[in-house]
């Protein structure tokens, strides 16, 4: 039985990662103490509602973040990144970890030719290309990415193509330099439905084909069933639980995990959705004093408000929930 | 299905008149839309975007002038309405935006934004502090938020004020326009519990439009499927979902995402090539057939009509059928 535990060697591996703003308030701790690993050629979905610490977590781990304290490790094969000199992440980011974003056309200049932009991008990691071999290239780039008449488009402006197609582009971008870790940030939420598809299935294809590590963060589960190895479910800055694909959505342990799948709609049935969590997503600046999740959990005892629980093995998945996992009892 | 229907849309048309590259162009946002709500019922509008089912719902409350076309509403013609006139009907049909945070006046508390709709109406004092009581009631929101401001409120609780303004003056149709697309997973289920809860209690008719298919399932009566500004496929919710027979019907719900990894792994999806035509220029005969892999030489000389079968379920196609998608067999 695999437990999905990967079994090659991680290409990424992030251990007690914690990141904190300063703000108005007092400090904000968004991610508090995230571990996780992914290796060559596999996806991790990482899974939560807005405000959790998804994102936080990995423009943290990829230097992204100048004004807030990082701690803890993450490491890109033998080099670590938390802490490392700002030169060096640049070399890093883009070249062999890599990332894209939600909104392609806040993430693309608007003045430059997709050609430019795929250009300047190799350019910056591969001083010895000229600007021809460049060009050549990001034709190339734009056909591994399904755009049809990549000659044509390579010359067009973002706002000339539609919204799949910027999607395309800067999915070509972030794997131009050959990465080895891809972490796709909401790439399909702005897009419609028949576009997302399409955009999950090229994703789907470039992983198996150039064996890339693929870090897949999003809220929607349904994206998650169909393209993910793994999945890490955050709430409040932590993973509350994690483990295989097929136990996260068949045999839950976290009652957060359980109301979450509970809450979806699904195209396959009529009858409304009956279950809900009430209550709203915990703020970091206001984190309540033991489990984050109690104030909003049908599960809840006393004892959840003491200490805030671990993340430890429970049936089929790592779960972080002391009144499932039994250790509420024993103490 | 006799009986009148409360809204009766007949070949409503929007165009409207842009530059494009420095020329003069029309955009055909809605051309030729057809279809009615019957009384208690739900009947849901989707699409992916530009396909102008906003519009279509915008034209009905006549937020944006229609360019032609009849809009019947409990038997009177809107589009030939005066000003006057046409905010008195507003008083029975009324509307919820997406963004609760964008059409809620930050300024206004939840009493005054509650009230405003009252007195424009025409309510005595005395009736407009009991009514804004009741509309608490009604969306669950409880008296010590009266005098809170949107911002202070989540999502969620913003998008009850939204529906309990709309409520006000005691409408019976409301059009729902993607009334949940902004709310956090956790959250869409209460606001669509409440919508389903209201429209028992208050025996309120709606036109439900919204991209998000899985959505729509959970209270659509009927559906209509919209693309590039034609209706292509409409008829009882069931039918839609189990058995399409349009093709942009059938690749449309093939997309969307179903919550089990077994499901989603054996699942047959049908890929849509190509992209989404200029409504500026849209494509001749059936809108679809660029993207359509049925499309034969029939298809770019002729328009397919809307044909009904059985059951009020019409399908504008010349090569309509099965494609062996339908929803239950997705499961095997």
């Amino acid at each position: 039985m695999s437990d999905g535990t990967p079994t090659a060697q991680p290409v990424l591996r992030v251990r007690d990662l914690r990141v904190t703003f300063s703000t108005a308030a007092g400090p904000a701790p968004a991610v508090r103490g995230v571990s996780f690993d992914v290796s060559p050629g596999e996806a991790l979905a990482v899974v939560g509602e807005s405000g959790s610490g998804k994102s936080v977590t990995m423009l943290a781990l990829l230097g992204m973040l100048p004004g807030a304290t990082v701690t803890g490790s993450a490491q890109y094969r033998d080099t670590e990144l938390v802490g490392q000199d700002p030169h060096l992440l640049r070399t890093l980011r883009g070249a062999k970890v890599s990332m894209i974003f939600q909104d392609p056309m806040t993430s693309l200049n608007p003045v430059l030719t997709i050609g430019r932009q795929l250009s300047l991008v190799m350019r910056a990691h591969q001083p010895q290309l000229t600007k021809k071999a460049a060009k050549v290239r990001a034709v190339d780039l734009l056909e591994m990415v399904a755009i049809s008449q990549p000659q044509r488009r390579v010359d067009s402006y973002p706002h000339e193509l539609s919204g799949g197609m910027r999607q395309r582009v800067m999915i070509a971008m972030a794997l131009a330099n050959e990465p080895e870790v891809l972490i796709a940030d909401e790439p399909t939420t702005a897009l419609d439905v028949t576009v997302q598809a399409q955009i999950m299935e090229l994703l789907d294809e470039l992983r198996v084909q150039h064996q890339l590590a693929l870090v897949l963060i999003t809220h929607d589960l349904g994206v998650v069933a169909g393209a993910t190895d793994r999945v890490a479910v955050m709430y409040a800055g932590r993973v509350v639980e994690a483990g295989a694909v097929d136990a996260i959505f068949h045999s839950p342990g976290h009652p957060y995990t359980r109301g979450l799948l509970e809450c979806l709609p699904r195209l396959d049935t009529k009858h409304p959705v009956h279950a809900s969590i009430p209550g709203v997503p915990a703020s970091p600046t206001s984190l309540p004093p033991g489990c984050p999740f109690a104030p909003r959990c049908k599960y809840v005892l006393p004892s959840c408000s003491q200490a805030e629980p671990d993340l430890i093995p429970f049936g089929d998945t790592m779960v972080a929930c002391s009144v499932i996992t039994g250790v509420a009892g024993t103490q | 299905m006799n009986a009148e229907p409360i809204l009766r849309v007949t070949d409503l048309v929007k165009e409207f008149r842009v530059r494009d590259l420095g020329r003069s162009a029309v955009v055909h946002a809605v051309s030729g839309v057809s279809f009615h709500v019957q009384r208690g019922e739900t009947l849901a509008l989707v699409g992916e975007s530009g396909c102008g089912k906003s519009t279509t719902g915008r034209c009905i409350l006549r937020l944006v002038e229609p360019t032609s076309g009849a809009v019947q509403f409990q038997g009177t013609d809107l589009l030939q309405l005066d000003h006057g006139a046409m905010r008195k009907m507003r008083r029975n049909l009324q509307i919820v935006f997406q963004d609760p945070q964008a059409s809620l006046h930050p300024r206004l508390t939840v009493r005054r934004l509650l009230a405003e709709p009252l007195e424009v109406h025409g309510f005595e004092r005395a009736a407009i502090d009991d009514r804004i009581t009741e509309l608490l009631q009604l969306v669950q929101l409880r008296p010590e938020h009266l005098d809170r401001y949107p911002h202070e409120f989540s999502g969620g609780q913003r998008q009850r004020v939204g529906i309990a303004r709309a409520l006000a003056i005691s409408p019976a149709m409301l059009v729902l326009d993607e009334p949940v697309s902004a709310l956090d997973v956790s959250i869409q289920a209460e606001i669509m519990r409440l919508l389903i809860d209201l429209r028992e209690r208050l025996g309120l008719s709606y036109l439900f439009i919204a991209h998000d298919l899985a959505v729509v399932r959970q209270l659509a009566d009927r559906v209509a499927v919209m693309y590039l500004g034609k209706i292509v496929e409409i008829g009882p919710a069931e039918r839609v979902y189990d058995s399409p027979q349009h093709p942009y019907t059938q690749a449309l719900l093939s997309a969307v995402p179903i919550p089990d990894p077994e499901v989603q792994r054996t699942r047959r999806r049908i890929m849509l090539t190509g992209e989404l035509p200029s409504p500026i220029d849209p494509p001749s005969g059936c809108r679809f057939r660029t993207r359509c892999w049925r499309a034969e030489q029939r298809c770019t000389d002729t328009e397919p009509v809307l044909t009904a079968d059985t059951d009020e379920h019409s399908v504008a196609c010349h090569f309509p059928g099965a494609d062996r998608l339908t929803a239950a067999e997705q499961h095997v």
